[in-house]
């Protein structure tokens, strides 16, 4: 409270306003995100139902050990989740570990627009477009590029691969998909960063007689590095997350979660199938695949919390 | 008076050329696959670059051959994008006001349990809980906003306004000075009539560059849609009539279909975004920092 202020005071009707309006994000944050961060907390421990919050009961970490157990969950609702699981797990981190790419694209492209020179400008405007494209429109897109019979690349190519189907070249295909619709963002944001070193440094830099790679390592470097801490902790969260271009441009296939051998599969996409899955009509087992899904957001969110922590501090630490 | 191009220009000309048709060809690809006839893409073995008979059947059966005319009475692709307008726009408007009252107020006034909330604003909004996106579904079907209800959870929560918004525009408002409040008090202004009257004048442009990124946000929005309007025909939007297009027009050839949408779906913003691309890429690049 402001010291100033008088205990006895009686408030100005402008302070009940302002008390109240500034209690309305708030009071959003709490019934939008608190209150379901708690049920999916019970979920993880009991049996939620989907329409009767009542209905709460115990299931004995039965949710923990169908995701971690190998071929538990199968005797619950007749699918194999720990399988798929691990499949999720190495899928995620290998899609959401291909944001450095995204990120060497985004940096290489920002210090060759640096210098202003004819053209730059449109350059610009025209590399932040795939950053403003849905990504239902980019999966379209891509699709039909790696379309097996008549798509552009086996075209170019002269191939006869079926990379939407073959599960060595899926994974791949929403990578491609992703690490062109990406950069955009990190362009403009190195372009930022880039116009906010001083230039000073440079001069002093070359007064010293520093080659290029020399005022690179030692100037624009330690320059960009709290921009590169902020796109990483934006890029590999996202990367983490990763749902829409996975779940558009591999579909489940005759139930199988993430296509062929899932090898398009994601945590976020496993816990969409479990949340809205049909293997089983059985309302107990729909109860346990619920609890299920709440173990693995639950996980998602201590791991995407945890590294994003992390990369928040390097970034503190780096600005000073 | 020409100047020669040095080795180092023509290297980045050729880099930036090169990066721009990666960039371009899958536009590019669609879009003359777009103009291809249906019979010539059935019958295909290869990639057709262009087809003497071009012709715009594509887009003419989006418009005219849908399934949703049936259903609902209007084309899906333009009831998806009315829906997509009043679900992205009504959040939207109404979110940032209340975000710029909370952030006008922890700016401007000094009220009882200013510094706590703040302090505590300040924590939650640290937190990413994006991994919840699909969970909070329990919630919802719980309290009833699935089905039917299920424009709700895509239309209720935003109005309360994201703290980030709210966190963004008081950092402007903190650059408005304290003097223009007074005056607008001396002059008989309340708390509403000093937001509306003196700060969104004098913040336009944050509140601009917000606006654009939850449009873009909303615009392309798939996975909350996916979640609680698939099976709501009188609900789709955009993205989700676009996500349904292979089923919509499941015969062989139907590429050209598939293209036509894509291009539709994605022209209007980028055709915006040209008008008004310095707002965009502020708004996107301040409005994804928030700080």
């Amino acid at each position: 409270m402001n010291k100033t202020t008088k205990k006895k005071k009686p408030w100005r009707k402008e302070q009940v306003i302002a008390l109240i309006v500034s209690l309305i994000p708030l009071i959003g944050f709490v019934i939008f995100n608190c209150f379901p961060l708690l049920i999916s907390f019970i979920g993880m421990f009991c049996n939620v139902d989907l329409y009767d919050l009542g209905n709460i009961q115990w299931n004995n970490f039965e949710g923990f050990k169908s995701v971690f157990i190998p071929r538990h969950a199968f005797d619950l609702f007749y699918f194999d989740l720990s399988k798929y699981f691990y499949k999720a797990i190495v899928i995620t981190i290998w899609i959401a570990s291909t944001q450095i790419i995204t990120l060497l694209i985004a940096l290489f492209v920002a210090a060759l627009l640096r210098e202003k020179f004819a053209g730059s400008k449109l350059f610009q405007i025209l590399f932040f477009i795939p950053y403003i494209c849905s990504t239902v429109a980019v999966a379209l897109m891509w699709r039909w590029i790696f379309d097996w019979e008549g798509g552009i690349l086996n075209s170019i190519l002269g191939t006869d691969i079926k990379w939407l189907e073959d599960p060595k070249t899926m994974t791949w295909c929403i990578i491609i998909a992703t690490i062109w619709s990406a950069p955009g963002y990190g362009i403009v944001m190195y372009k930022a960063a880039f116009s906010n070193i001083n230039n000073a440094l440079y001069e002093a830099a070359a007064i010293d007689g520093a080659n290029a790679w020399q005022k690179f390592r030692n100037v624009t470097l330690p320059g960009i590095s709290p921009t590169t801490f902020f796109l990483l902790q934006a890029g590999v969260g996202a990367g983490l997350l990763t749902y829409d271009l996975a779940q558009l441009i591999i579909p489940n296939a005759w139930g199988v979660p993430g296509g062929n051998e899932s090898m398009g599969l994601t945590m976020m996409r496993l816990v969409y199938f479990l949340i809205t899955n049909s293997t089983t009509t059985d309302a107990n087992g729909v109860s346990y695949m619920v609890s299920c899904a709440c173990v693995i957001s639950w996980l998602l969110f201590l791991v995407t919390g945890g590294i994003s922590m992390v990369l928040f501090n390097m970034r503190e630490k780096s600005v000073s | 008076m020409k100047k020669k191009l040095s080795v180092g220009q023509i290297f980045v000309y050729i880099a930036l050329i090169i990066y721009t048709v990666f960039l371009f060809f899958p536009i590019v690809t669609v879009l003359l696959t777009s103009f291809v006839p249906t019979e010539e893409l059935a019958t295909r073995t290869e990639f057709i670059w262009g087809s003497a008979n071009a012709n715009l059947e594509a887009y003419k059966a989006i418009f005219l051959n849908d399934s949703y005319i049936d259903i609902v009475g209007l084309p899906g692709l333009v009831l998806g994008f009315i829906n997509t307008m009043w679900l992205t726009l009504i959040p939207l408007c109404v979110g940032l006001m209340t975000a710029g009252l909370a952030g006008f107020a922890f700016s401007k006034i000094d009220f009882p349990g200013k510094e706590k909330l703040f302090k505590f604003s300040v924590i939650i909004r640290m937190i990413p809980l994006g991994a919840f996106g699909v969970i909070s579904y329990v919630f919802y079907s719980n309290i009833g906003w699935t089905g039917e209800l299920g424009f709700l959870p895509l239309l209720v929560p935003g109005m309360f306004g994201g703290i980030g918004t709210m966190f963004f525009l008081r950092l402007f408002f903190d650059g408005i000075p304290d003097s223009l409040i007074e005056a607008a008090r001396l002059d008989g202004a309340g708390f509403f009539e000093t937001f509306f009257k003196v700060m969104i004048p004098l913040a336009k442009p944050a509140f601009i560059s917000q606006f654009i990124f939850g449009f873009v946000g909303g615009y392309n929005s798939y996975l909350a849609p996916m979640l609680y309007l698939q099976n709501q025909p009188r609900f789709v939007t955009l993205q989700l009539y676009l996500s349904q297009i292979r089923n919509l027009f499941p015969n062989a050839g139907s590429e050209n279909i598939y293209s036509a949408a894509a291009i539709l779906g994605m022209f209007p913003l980028i055709i915006i975004y040209c008008f008004m691309q310095k707002y965009f890429i502020e708004g996107i690049t301040v409005g994804g920092v928030k700080e």
